[in-house]
């Protein structure tokens, strides 16, 4: 349906837009360090990195899923909004300042403060790693999706096309820049999202002539469901497990928002920890702003296109802003908001690659394989290779697992990010009888149990929608592990913690690691 | 800002508060209480409210007049941790400021100790005025069920987002359990849910907003610089 308003120029907008990207990149000086290439010398403004934060936050599935899935079902789609706004509140009040006034790089070093510094480094590298690449195969099985959806049938063999291309795009991206190329694509991203949200919410409201009750009503209207479009209930038919899944699902965005380690690493990137409140408080602000814009967007598809025609081309919702564009401003309209959702898949995975390259050149490689002696030029080649790595590994990933539904792997990412890294940050910021063992027993013990209980669900096996349809072992019947896996993670922490003993809780504080340039960074 | 506009500029030190015309001040406290530097904390409540009161130091004050203007500031700060976090950057513009503002807050606290002494050392026992005994700021403080003062100011901001979170926990088990009160009709088409969700994001938005005024205004007077959690390597 899409296919007829597709033009030749969104590959044209597409191309000026990364090129200009580039040329702003190459503009500035660099030194080199890495302190720079992992966050930009901490001396960004906090606003800035407010409008970059929340750029990290607002992936392809907020943008296109989220009023996809509120034009699908009307009011349970509007729940799934609520849970990321929220969870800035546990952040600020949680992790914001202590955070930055402990960390140096990674999540392992804010660990390694208190504990021994080798097992904990790599512990939270490998957490960092694995949900990380969770979290990029995610985003590049969701563009490709989106390239099928924007080109039609014609675009099948593009898929794989548009997954590399995006994966090399980035990777170039993040071993020439390292923070300061995510930081400023992050930025020209945010800023066309909340531009492109909020415009396109208007130009909604203006059909209504800004009666948000004429458009609900239109939307009833439209979704075929009459008022019930409105009240819970449709998305998941009758209660019973569906309701613990639902909140195993929202817990799992809730607390593992906190976790995610492209937010924590972008907490360094300003110089005070009022600095990284303050960026949290702008970056929350526009969160709640554009998810606003996100439901009238959401009404406002079921309003003007029709739920029935929407699940028609993309049976998730996916492609419910891009009907709406094209319903609103035609061809052009259409090849902008489709061009901003490449924009924000490429800036998000820029984001999380650099993350998870600084994870395994500063944790592994650094601290646990050369047991902090590296230099500091050598540990800045090593992540460099170390982005070329997961950048590769996460495009050939989502090339095999494009059968993945999107939603499922971002919330396993969160689902992770919750129980493994979660529970030991905050152990260990505000717990001081954590110990090593209670760290290892947390981190290790929240990814295999999340692991193992996906393995075990609904998503793997014994359903028609699943990874192995002709298999049947699932055991647990939630679709998330958030709901037993997090808890699981507290409580081995705690465990692990207690049996240790009163002896390993009196270890002397080590010296932090420090990079031989560590001194040069702006504190 | 109230307490910033505390110190007069020209201040008069031709008369003392001990001067012999006012009789109803006969005593001189036996040691005169010299400011400390070192933690503010330790000064008696009674010193607190007279400096962050309206009162000139330069002038003489009956004992009416002083109980008068250490109840009012005590009603208007309510909050022993605000009095503190108020005190403390009161304090600390005037020590990072020129040399004539310092000299002029030490001055003020000087006399603030000294009348605070001298109305204790009259009124030891009187448990209707507890501000005039010689209660400590920390001791107000610990009364007050503030055990650290920055635990708790953060612990405030902790009971403030409640409410918010526990919205969102109400959003999400109505929905599951009582979809015909999420359905009631509110106003034409909007619904009760559809109006808790937008709630719950405007709430969201103000609690933030609120949340970095009030770490700006009370949290971060209290941390000072060298007390900070840990510092960066």
């Amino acid at each position: 349906m899409t296919r007829d308003y597709v033009t030749a120029d969104l590959p044209v907008f597409f191309v000026f837009l990364v090129c200009a990207l580039f040329l702003v990149m190459w503009a500035g000086p660099q030194r080199g360090t890495v302190s720079e290439f992992y966050v930009s010398d901490g001396i960004l403004k906090p606003a800035h990195n407010g409008v970059a934060l929340f750029g990290d936050v607002m992936s392809a599935a907020a943008l296109l899923g989220s009023p996809g899935l509120i034009a699908l079902t009307g009011y349970d789609g509007t729940l799934s909004v609520l849970g990321p706004a929220v969870s800035w509140i546990v952040i600020l009040l949680l992790v914001a300042e202590r955070y930055h006034s402990t960390t140096e790089f990674t999540i392992g070093d804010r660990l390694a403060r208190r504990l021994k510094s080798r097992p904990v480094h790599l512990a939270a590298g490998v957490a960092t790693l694995l949900v990380c690449l969770l979290y990029l195969i995610a985003q590049l099985v969701g563009a490709s999706a989106l390239t099928v959806s924007i080109l039609g049938t014609a675009g099948e063999g593009m898929e794989q096309a548009v997954s590399i291309g995006l994966g090399a795009l980035m990777i170039t991206y993040i071993v020439l820049g390292g923070m300061r190329a995510a930081t400023l694509v992050q930025t020209v991203k945010a800023v066309m999202l909340v531009g492109g949200g909020a415009g396109l919410a208007v130009l909604v409201l203006a059909r209504y002539d800004f009666d948000p009750g004429a458009l609900l009503s239109a939307a009833a209207r439209g979704s075929g469901h009459g008022e019930d479009f409105l009240s819970p209930g449709i998305r998941f038919g009758d209660a019973g497990p569906m309701g613990l899944d639902s909140l195993s699902e929202q817990l799992a965005l809730l607390i593992g928002a906190a976790g995610l380690p492209h937010l924590l690493m972008r907490i360094g990137t300003v110089s005070t920890p009022s600095g990284a409140r303050r960026s949290i408080q702008y970056a929350a602000q526009l969160t709640c702003v554009f998810y606003l814009a996100a439901i009238v967007l959401g009404f406002g598809a079921a309003a003007l296109v029709g739920t029935d025609a929407i699940a028609a081309n993309n049976p998730s919702g996916n492609t419910a802003v891009l009907l709406l564009a094209a319903n609103l401003g035609g061809s052009l309209l259409l090849t902008l908001v489709a061009c901003l959702a490449f924009a924000t898949v490429l800036a998000v995975v820029a984001g999380v690659t650099l993350a998870a390259a600084t994870s395994l050149a500063h944790d592994i490689y650094g601290a646990f394989i050369t047991r902090g002696t590296v230099s500091g030029e050598r540990e800045l080649f090593v992540a460099r290779v170390a982005a070329v790595v997961v950048g590769t590994t996460a495009t050939m990933l989502a090339v095999f697992a494009r059968s993945l539904n999107v939603s499922f792997l971002v919330g396993l990412a969160f689902a992770l990010a919750g129980s493994a890294i979660v529970p030991a940050l905050l152990y260990s910021m505000f717990w001081k009888g954590f110990t090593t063992r209670g760290a290892t027993w947390s981190i290790y013990g929240g990814l295999v149990t999340s692991v193992v209980l996906v393995c075990l669900s609904p998503q793997v096996s014994g359903s028609p929608t699943a990874l192995l349809p002709h298999l049947d072992f699932a055991v647990f019947p939630l679709r998330n592990p958030g709901l037993v896996s997090i808890p699981a993670g507290f409580l081995l922490g705690w465990l692990g913690s207690a049996l240790s003993g009163p002896a390993a809780r009196t270890e002397p504080v080590p010296i932090p690691r420090t990079a031989p340039e560590g001194a040069a960074r702006h504190r | 800002m109230y307490p910033q506009k505390k110190h007069p500029q020209q201040p008069q030190q031709l008369q003392h508060p001990q001067h012999p015309q006012h009789s109803q001040y006969p005593q001189l406290p036996q040691q005169p209480p010299q400011p400390q530097d070192d933690d503010p904390l330790q000064d008696p409540l009674a010193a607190t409210l007279l400096y962050l009161s309206p009162l000139d130091h330069g002038h003489l004050y009956s004992e009416v007049e002083l109980s008068r203007a250490i109840k009012e500031c005590h009603l208007s700060y309510g909050n022993p941790a605000d009095l503190g976090a108020w005190y403390r950057q009161s304090l600390s513009a005037g020590a990072g400021g020129t040399a004539k503002a310092a000299a002029i807050v030490h001055e003020r606290r000087a006399w603030a100790l000294r009348i605070a002494a001298d109305l204790a050392d009259r009124h030891p026992y009187d448990s209707s005025l507890p501000w005039l005994s010689g209660v400590t700021l920390s001791e107000a403080l610990r009364t007050a069920g503030v055990q650290h003062t920055v635990r708790g100011v953060r612990r405030h901001a902790f009971l403030v987002a409640t409410p918010v979170i526990a919205l969102y926990v109400l959003i999400s088990c109505l929905a599951e359990a009582a979809e015909g009160v999420m359905a009631r009709s509110v106003a034409g088409p909007l619904n009760v849910g559809l109006l808790l969700g937008v709630v719950q994001l405007v709430a969201v938005a103000a609690w933030v907003q609120w949340y970095g005024r009030y770490c700006r205004t009370s949290v971060d007077p209290l941390v000072a610089p060298g007390e900070r959690l840990e510092h960066r390597p």
